[in-house]
């Protein structure tokens, strides 16, 4: 079965519509991060563990520390994508505090301006050309960033 | 002693690669390539996906295995840290 990318399907929608999937990754990802900020091993990403080469969302932990602290050089060294994720992370969050009405009606309008904009295709795609480059062209400097911090 | 536990660290990360590679396949043919990528990029939204979806896929047994996987990764990480700061690297 051969499958295309639709830019136009919405994708962050699909995931705000499904509030278990939503309350899971809300807690996963404050997991994750409350355990790198104490220092404590978090989620490992399975493909660097296994072989050292980082995945197209390697860093984007710690760059997501590095916004908060509002170290943005450091953010930008880590995943220059981590600010899209923050604002995901931010949407699904609002979304489950809303009610039953109102989530429907927010989770269409993200789909909308997802249609309209394609912008969470368009941006996982770049954040792939993104990872081909750090990968091909800036290997040693970023290899040596995500593997040795 | 170390060495043991780096090799175990290894075979632990292949299995680890091994389960997260045949649940994002699953998710690539259940719900896209646009969710593959995302599944590709980040590692616990794959694995959140694998337990949602565990029963109705029939990989329950392939998310048990790589939940044990992960859980014992921590374990031997944490041994190494431990085992390094107490006798050197």
């Amino acid at each position: 079965m051969r499958q295309q990318i639709k830019l136009d399907t919405p994708i962050l929608a699909a995931l705000l519509g499904e509030r278990k999937m939503s309350v899971a990754i809300t807690l996963a990802l404050g997991a994750h991060g409350a355990a790198l900020a104490l220092g404590w091993p978090g989620f490992d990403c399975p493909l660097r563990a296994a072989t050292g080469v980082p995945c197209p969302g390697c860093g984007l932990s710690r760059a997501g520390q590095a916004m908060l602290q509002g170290q943005w050089a450091t953010m930008a060294q880590y995943h220059l994508f981590a600010p899209f994720f923050a604002i995901a992370f931010i949407l699904i969050a609002v979304s489950l505090t809303l009610p039953a009405r109102l989530h429907g009606q927010f989770v269409g309008a993200v789909a909308r301006f997802e249609r309209q904009t394609r912008l969470v295709a368009i941006t996982l795609i770049l954040l792939v050309m993104y990872w081909l480059v750090r990968l091909l062209w800036l290997r040693e400097s970023f290899v040596n960033l995500i593997v040795s911090s | 002693m170390d060495t043991i536990l780096s090799l175990l660290n290894v075979l632990l990360s292949l299995g680890s690669l091994a389960c997260a590679i045949m649940v994002v396949i699953k998710l690539f043919q259940e719900k896209g390539v646009a969710h593959g990528i995302l599944g590709v990029i980040c590692g616990l939204y794959t694995f959140i996906w694998g337990w949602m979806n565990a029963n109705r896929l029939n990989i329950r047994n392939l998310m048990l295995i790589w939940t044990a996987i992960f859980v014992l990764n921590l374990i031997v990480g944490v041994s190494i840290g431990a085992f390094t700061a107490s006798f050197g690297p």
